[in-house]
């Protein structure tokens, strides 16, 4: 009856009952879908006092009961066995409003059971009083539409006594049963409010579970949902009897029974969104045979579409379901979860800052935690993401995830055909990873914006286009860049590729006015063709290696030489004179003439064997705090660095300076002790000497040193002279 | 169709059409873009894009156009877009009594959510079905008269007046951008918000100013 649609390879690996061969106690059990089924064991287990609902589980394996033993594990399963008489504190009046619709319901309800009549009449007046009580202590009121009797009728079945019943019915709405909770609809959009917020029916109608379904069903099959809605086919036509009375109110009651056998073992609220996922996707080819006029046959029809279950198919049913389950982004579940099943009637929205109302989003948004989670779980495991990074060039370059696709929105709007040549690459690039079983592979696309409206109305532009597409498994990233930025902000340095702090949006951080910076250089690029493009992303790569190892080291120095922060930006004050010296310390400031000069960690043996160092020396620098710094003095034709070693890495060291042997004007050392060296460096005007700096070492042969610079300051100066000399004499 | 990227193009205009379910908005762009016209109709997902370069008075105008879907779940999504418009198309559907009654609605929004010298144009589609016609022409004629913006009548699919239709409004917002660039010469030259541009897409300087215009 329960047809297999799509995924059924999967299905069958997936499914349970193919490892069921071990099973010890295929007896006499009334229906031969339970043959499977260890009850002995789980019968044990029940007599066990603290028989807890991961025994259960473990046992049971998440297929249907054995009806004898179901109360018990479905009480456990809703942990209410140790609830006591929550009833109890019913005061006895039935006043409320809609008491008379109450009784009418329940009485109804009792006569489709079709028990004897002294049963049906004690039955009656138990369900009129849970129903009374619960309305009550939870403050809803009841309504003949929304479920409850057909839950009742169902746990009816159970033959509780009636505190259990209440019991099992109270944690059941209230942990299974979406609420309906209209969302909030935007004040600006004003017309829309006077039209939604008509009777309650319309609140239904823009339910949350509704949109959340909706969203699912987009996720999983676009042109499903692109069918519905173009025949104007909202969940809310079909799906509220789904989700109020999980099925309860359509199936025959042997199916339902066995459904929440596996429901309640699951504990997944949100199963019931990928249950009435399952039920459409199957729905789909009827669906498309019908033409527009016949809507109302097709809601019928999908009404009903549970109703066509029978017991054999549940445990496929809900293994589908668990893999359309395990085929979507999680993080849409703690978003939900509050407000759909939370105990208090939420009317916010739930968490965080959200750049849409859900009821306005374009596809299934995806936490960045989710998506930075995912990359790190290994292959199989999970969802797993392709980002396609759809911010302007210049803000790619500026910093993004090390696993991005970068795809410019802007590229659509300028140049249509490069556009789509880039998702061709798109295309192959995730195929290409995905069989190479990259990290940055994924069978699900997720878009990732700025997290500002005026670059992601561009980038919703091309989600738009890749479900116009009915591009399956698309989502976007919660939040955009901006959310991924915040949630790394301790880690930009490892977190985000290219991370460059002068130009990322988010750590300028100025107010903009909008549209005055931000696509002028992405469409700069994309317009003066793929040279300049090039050209551009090279320059900021260089700009970007230079500001990591500044954020590195500036690590480096917080966290091992707290004295030496401060050290540096003190000298660095006294160097500013100095040329091609300015930046060396001046960590945060980008000066890009300076990139040579910016501090860089080398290797040593590296420098030491280096054609132009003529000399090395072994020493300690003398810094302003009068602490000791272990270093080397390295000589070249034109230069002397400074090298000083870094203590956590071995062999390698970082270029605090590099003096040009010219300004070198003063070399001193003390009588008591040769071995300590000043050099002052400045400029020589006229007779004058104007000394802007200062360094002092203990070097450990001095003689030598001071001996090898000074030679080759006179080699300089001499040269100098003779250029000079030759260009006078020229002249004459 | 599609201008290569070293044409000349005068103006750089974004237009936004919008309105109820199903009038045919995407049905229009589709005629106008590529002279095509599909009998079975698929609702709009979000926003979609179609760009089109034409002449009208001898200057070359590429036109964006923005398809936005008429339900009402995506209205925050797409009013996003009616910012940067230079004109707004407002769709209905003569056949169709409610979505002419929408008509008002869609223009408060397009008011409040667009710049003051965006071009406002109301259009009615579907004029070939004369049997199931619902709004008289007339009727189109004073409520757009009343709004004071220009009213249009097309059928997408005997392609009637459709290319006339664009051409109008092409020329409306030359004119709305010549009288807002005149209004605020010259300093607000550069960081204009409108997206007049002299010069040929590849100069870099003037593209700055494309640019900002869409935002």
């Amino acid at each position: 009856m329960f047809c297999i649609v799509s995924p059924y390879d999967l299905l069958l690996c997936y499914s349970p009952s193919l490892c069921y061969i071990t099973i010890t106690h295929v007896s006499i059990i009334s229906n031969c879908y339970l043959v499977c089924f260890r009850i002995s064991e789980l019968e044990s287990a029940l007599l066990i006092d603290d028989c807890d609902f991961g025994i259960i589980r473990n046992i049971s394996k998440g297929r249907p009961l054995p009806a004898d033993l179901r109360s018990e594990v479905w009480q456990i399963a809703l942990n209410v066995s140790e609830k006591g008489n929550q009833l109890g504190n019913f005061n006895g009046l039935f006043d409320l409003a809609e008491q008379a619709v109450i009784r009418r319901e329940c009485k109804s309800t009792v006569d489709r059971l079709g028990n004897d009549s002294i049963e049906k009449l004690a039955l009656v007046s138990d369900l009129e009083e849970i129903i009374t009580f619960y309305s009550k202590s939870k403050k809803t009121a009841f309504r003949a539409d929304n479920g409850w009797t057909d839950l009742l009728q169902l746990l009816s079945v159970l033959k509780l006594p009636k505190p259990q019943l209440y019991n099992c019915f109270n944690a059941l709405v209230t942990r299974y049963i979406p609420k309906y909770v209209p969302v909030s609809v935007l004040k600006s959009v004003t017309f829309l409010v006077s039209q939604t917020l008509g009777d309650s029916q319309e609140c239904h109608k823009d339910g949350r579970p509704f949109h959340l379904f909706r969203l699912l069903l987009l996720y999983h099959d676009p042109e499903l949902c692109s069918i519905l809605d173009t025949k104007k086919i909202t969940p809310d036509l079909y799906a509220l009897q789904w989700f109020q009375g999980l099925f309860s109110s359509i199936c025959d009651i042997d199916v339902c029974l066995n459904m929440w056998d596996v429901y309640l073992q699951q504990a997944d609220p949100f199963l019931v969104f990928f249950l009435g996922l399952v039920l459409l996707v199957n729905a789909k080819e009827q669906i498309e045979g019908l033409g527009m006029e016949d809507k109302d046959k097709i809601i019928e029809t999908l009404k009903s579409a549970p109703a066509a279950l029978e017991a054999d198919d549940i445990e496929d049913f809900c293994s589908l379901a668990q893999y359309y389950a395990s085929k979507t982004p999680q993080s849409f579940r703690r978003h939900y979860q509050s407000p759909l099943f939370g105990i208090h009637k939420s009317t916010g929205v739930p968490d965080g800052v959200q750049n849409l109302p859900e009821s306005q989003a374009l596809c299934l948004p995806v936490s960045i935690e989710e998506l930075l989670h995912a990359n790190e779980l290994g292959a199989g495991e999970g969802v797993r993401y392709f980002v396609v990074d759809c911010r302007p060039a210049d803000q790619y370059n500026a910093g993004h995830l090390p696993t991005a696709f970068h795809l410019d929105a802007n590229l659509m709007l300028q140049n249509p055909a490069e556009f789509s040549t880039a998702i061709q690459a798109l295309v192959a690039t995730q195929k290409q990873a995905l069989e190479s079983g990259s990290s940055a592979a994924g069978e699900h696309l997720c878009f990732m914006g700025s997290g500002r409206e005026e670059e992601d109305q561009y980038v919703h532009m091309v989600i738009a286009n890749f479900l116009q597409k009915t591009t399956q498994y698309v989502s976007y990233a919660r939040g955009g860049y901006s959310a991924l930025h915040q949630a790394l902000e301790d880690n930009l340095a490892n977190g985000i590729t290219d991370h460059n702090p002068q130009s990322c949006i988010c750590c300028v951080s100025v107010p903009q006015d909008s549209g005055s910076t931000l696509p002028n250089s992405s469409s700069f690029a994309s317009k003066t063709g793929n040279l300049f493009n090039k050209l551009s992303v090279f320059g900021s790569t260089m700009k970007n290696r230079a500001a990591e190892t500044k954020e590195k080291l500036s690590n480096y120095i917080k966290n091992d030489f707290p004295p030496e922060e401060r050290h540096l930006r003190a000298s660095d004050k006294v160097e500013r004179g100095y040329k091609n010296m300015a930046s060396v310390f001046s960590i945060g400031d980008d000066d890009e003439d300076d990139e040579d000069d910016e501090k860089e960690v080398v290797n040593l043996e590296l420098w030491f064997s280096k054609p132009d160092v003529k000399y090395n020396f072994k020493c300690q620098q003398i810094r302003e705090s009068n602490e000791l710094a272990a270093s080397h003095l390295l000589v070249t034709d034109s230069c002397m660095y400074v090298l000083r070693d870094m203590p956590k890495q071995k062999g390698m060291a970082m270029v605090v300076s590099r003096r040009p042997l010219k300004g070198i004007v003063k070399i001193t050392s003390k009588k008591k002790l040769p071995e300590l060296i000043t050099f002052k460096y400045g400029r020589h005007e006229g007779e004058d000497i104007i000394v802007n700096d200062t360094e002092r070492f203990i070097i450990e042969k001095a003689g030598d040193a001071v001996k090898v610079i000074k030679q080759q300051v006179v080699k300089i100066i001499d040269a100098e002279e003779q250029s000079q000399g030759s260009t006078a004499s020229g002249q004459d | 169709m599609e201008s290569s990227s070293n044409e000349h193009i005068d103006y750089v205009f974004k237009v936004v059409l919008i309105g109820d379910c199903g009038v045919g908005k995407s049905s229009l762009l589709l005629r106008y873009s590529d002279d095509f016209f599909q009998e079975s109709y698929l609702c709009t997902i979000g926003v979609d894009l179609r760009i089109r370069t034409i002449s009208v008075d001898d200057k070359r105008v590429k036109l964006q156009m923005w398809d936005t879907a008429g339900q009402e779940r995506f209205k925050t999504l797409c009013g996003h877009y009616y910012r940067g418009a230079e004109a707004i198309i407002i769709v209905f559907d003569v056949t169709s009594e409610n979505s002419f009654s929408n008509v008002l609605r869609w223009y408060e929004e397009a008011r409040q959510l667009s710049r003051q010298d965006t071009v406002l144009v109301l259009l009615g589609n579907k004029s070939d079905m004369a049997d199931s016609r619902a709004v008289s022409t007339e009727r189109a004629q004073s409520l757009a008269a009343s709004l004071n913006i220009a009213y249009f009548e097309s059928s997408a699919k005997l392609c009637d007046n459709v290319k006339e239709t664009f051409t109008a409004t092409t020329r409306k917002m030359m004119e709305a951008y010549q009288k807002h660039h005149r209004a605020h010469l010259p300093d607000d030259l550069t960081n204009s918000k409108s997206l007049h541009m002299s010069q040929p897409i590849k100069s870099s300087t003037s593209l700055n100013c494309f640019d900002c215009s869409i935002m």
